[in-house]
């Protein structure tokens, strides 16, 4: 099944795409409520965090090398174990796609195709995800490359556009909030933000070429990546201030009506969010292609079955959601969405970690 | 299989024209007005007419100003379907009046709906008329502009800019200094000179001296108790001064009876600059350009020079001045000296527990610091007598 070649750089920015899927509407409103002008602070300690959970990263993701997540767990757990764990993972990847789904279809239906109805958007998304399950990671990581270019274009127009309403008088007073909310804001951060790289434990390192500087590749793009958001927080709070980006569901999108370049380019906002939109959708496809190999090695079916199967067990239940879902929509937008997606990525380096424990108590050769 | 899919894909993208809207179906709102008579919000309404002009120009009106009322503003803004056949469409308003009506009570509804709107954009201006009626100023008309609110918002950000006795409030800024605290807000003041009845009549724009036209009356504050004070010339000057919105003011200064030289602006920057005891820091530097001088004495010489630079300071430390004692004694800290304490001296005052306006303002002290330097004298060298 892991028949493609990736290249590192092809391979950091699949990683770029996905740690970029939760800045709309989920960590940024969660982070400016929390941490309010301390939210810089936040972020320094997040990169720590973060960096930490880049190491745990490469302890698993060096661990058998030749083998992805899945042939990771058959390798040192048992059959049922084996069994177990994969429906544990398959849970708490699916529940991270519906997430994310459901922030991007409600988002839209919001703010772009308000008379439109949610499930027609949904499936309109869905489809070209349906699309991309007939291809592997190789194919998935050329749309990365394409979303990452297009989309750090886009930020810094949208940076320099805005660079005119920037009030540094929005960042006072610094140091407004406890330390227990600022460390709140810096652990959600950190998982929500760099934990979807443990979702690319479905690729195994052997299919990276020149290997040996794959982690030197990961934290340049993290590097990066905690630029980019650290810039987005920086112009959303220089141009609205705290109280005004704290009323919003989506600063991010919100801070972009502002927008007005030589009194003629104005109203863009809805091609400028584009950008992590193209994020979202891109995590949601890679989610399902995690699942699609999920499925895989769990029936031991064909590729072309584990296909279908996909879109049964998979693209039903999501649509499903989405036009269930719809009445409810206002009490699950009062849950912070940022809580849930931080204690799914939790629970998925724990599932990591404890692969990693038995592999190294069974002394596995690697 | 694939190409199968890629068909199915590439059909639902090509849904076309399903559900369009034309643009003549389209009623584009390019400003709005909101006031209260009773318990009922009054929502009036610009609307670009999509027209052809006639052979000598224009022969029907470019605008139509519809009304509605209800108990909501929503409700207001639907209610105008009765009458109109339009899908109005508002992401393109320039401007929004909101009479004192709102002003005094209502606020906190009209910022919820303008907020929460997702059509609307954040970059319209936000003005107020204290004599006229909303709808009277959006039935005018302009000679300088076939879009009169286009004309309006270009007044006000053009005044701020060149003049210095107007303010460009635009809605993201309105709604920072409506949630933040120890500030209020400075609306641009519209009036309708001359004859308000006559203001939206077609025919006057085919005269080169219509009858009555709009104007920005200087600017004007609302305190918490919804009382209104009036910015004249030199305060409104002042206070924009101190929020550094000026580019190329105009200031004119007295150097003997009937006599006056004028300075243009060409670089102004205030700034609190922290408090001792209990008085507050003003510090200024203004660069300036000499565009006119009627006064004695010859401009080549260096004594006579700084006789004007002083003089220049004098009269904007004066503004200033005025400026910040019109907020003390209307108890209405519509500067942000407040919010300025809030943000970087945050122990002298607590904002929670008591009111600045009538506690913190009234007692503070401030002492003004202007630099000015000339750096032009225009064409001219020296004196013209």
């Amino acid at each position: 099944m892991n028949k493609f070649k990736l290249s590192n750089l092809s391979f950091s920015l699949i990683v770029i795409s996905l740690i970029n899927s939760t800045i709309l509407g989920i960590i940024i409103p969660f982070m400016i409520n929390n941490a309010k002008t301390s939210v810089f602070m936040s972020l320094v300690y997040g990169y720590f965090i973060g960096i930490f959970i880049l190491f745990l990263f490469l302890k698993i993701f060096n661990f058998l090398p030749s083998k992805n997540i899945f042939e990771k767990i058959s390798s040192v757990c048992s059959s049922f174990v084996s069994k177990i764990l994969y429906f544990i993972i398959g849970i708490l990847v699916f529940g991270m796609a519906i997430l994310i789904f459901w922030r991007l279809t409600t988002f839209i239906s919001n703010e772009f195709l308000i008379d439109t109805p949610t499930i027609l958007i949904a499936i309109l998304l869905i489809l070209p995800i349906i699309y991309l399950l007939m291809f592997d990671f190789d194919v998935s990581s050329r749309i990365a490359s394409f979303n990452v270019f297009t989309g750090f274009l886009m930020i810094v127009f949208n940076v320099l556009a805005l660079r005119s309403n920037f009030n540094m008088e929005n960042f006072k007073p610094i140091l407004n909030n406890d330390f227990v909310h600022l460390s709140k804001s810096s652990i959600i951060f950190a998982l929500c933000y760099f934990a979807p790289l443990f979702l690319t434990l479905v690729i195994p390192k052997d299919c990276i070429i020149d290997n040996k500087k794959t982690s030197k590749y990961l934290f340049v793009s993290y590097s990066v990546s905690f630029f980019v958001i650290s810039s987005i927080i920086f112009t959303v709070l220089a141009v609205m201030g705290i109280s005004v980006s704290s009323l919003y569901t989506y600063p991010s999108y919100v801070v972009l009506k502002a927008i007005n370049v030589l009194n003629f380019i104005e109203n863009i906002e809805n091609v400028s969010i584009i950008v992590l939109l193209l994020f979202m959708s891109y995590t949601v496809s890679f989610c399902f292609l995690y699942l699609k190999k999920l499925i895989f090695y769990s029936f031991r079916t064909s590729e072309k079955n584990s296909v279908i199967y996909s879109i049964c067990f998979l693209v039903i239940p999501t649509l499903s959601f989405i036009m269930f879902s719809l009445p409810f929509e206002g009490f699950l937008n009062m849950v912070d969405m940022a809580y849930v997606i931080a204690g799914i990525y939790f629970l998925l380096i724990l599932v990591s970690l404890f692969i990693l424990f038995i592999g190294k108590r069974k002394k596995v050769n690697y | 299989m694939k190409k199968l899919l890629l068909c199915f894909v590439i059909l639902f993208m090509c849904s076309g024209c399903y559900n369009y809207t034309e643009l003549n179906e389209l009623g584009i709102v390019s400003a709005l007005s909101i006031s209260k008579k009773d318990k009922d919000y009054l929502v009036d309404m610009q609307i670009i007419n999509i027209l052809e002009s006639g052979e000598n120009g224009l022969t029907e009106s470019p605008i139509t100003v519809i009304s509605g009322s209800g108990p909501t503003l929503m409700d207001a803004i639907r209610s105008m379907n009765l009458k109109s056949s339009k899908i109005f469409f508002s992401p393109d308003v320039e401007y929004v009046i909101l009479d004192k009506s709102v002003i005094k009570d209502d606020l906190d509804d009209v910022v919820d709906f303008l907020a929460r709107d997702t059509k609307l954009s954040l970059n319209f201006l936000v003005v107020t008329s204290l004599e006229n009626s909303g709808k009277d100023i959006l039935s005018s008309l302009s000679q300088f502009n076939i879009s009169s609110a286009n004309n309006l918002a270009s007044i006000v950000s053009l005044s701020e800019e060149r003049y210095g006795a107007s303010y460009s409030l635009n809605f993201l800024e309105y709604l920072r200094v409506y949630l933040e605290k120890g500030v209020n807000h400075v609306y641009p003041n519209v009036v309708i000179k001359n004859d308000s009845k006559k203001s939206d009549n077609i025919d006057d724009l085919k005269e080169s001296d219509a009858d009555s036209y709009i104007e920005i009356d200087n600017l004007v504050t609302f305190n918490n108790k919804g009382e209104a004070t009036i910015l004249d010339k030199s305060e409104a000057f002042g206070y924009n001064f101190l929020k550094n919105h000026i580019k190329n003011a105009t200031i004119s200064v007295s150097c003997g009876k009937d006599k006056y030289f004028a300075i243009e602006t060409l670089k102004s920057n205030f700034a609190f600059d922290g408090i001792k005891g209990n008085k507050l820091k003003i510090r200024g530097e203004i660069t300036g350009e000499i565009v006119y001088y009627g006064c004695d004495g010859d401009v080549d010489d260096k004594s006579v020079l700084e006789e004007i630079t002083d003089s220049f300071k004098s009269e904007v430390k004066s503004y200033v001045n005025d400026t910040v004692s019109l907020a003390k004694d209307t108890r209405n800290d519509f500067i942000g000296i407040g919010n300025y304490i809030y943000k970087n001296e945050h122990d002298y005052f607590d904002f929670d527990k008591e009111d600045w306006d009538s506690l913190g303002l009234v007692n503070l002290d401030y002492d003004i610091s202007i630099k000015a330097h000339l750096s032009k004298q225009g064409n001219l060298k020296g004196d013209i007598k």
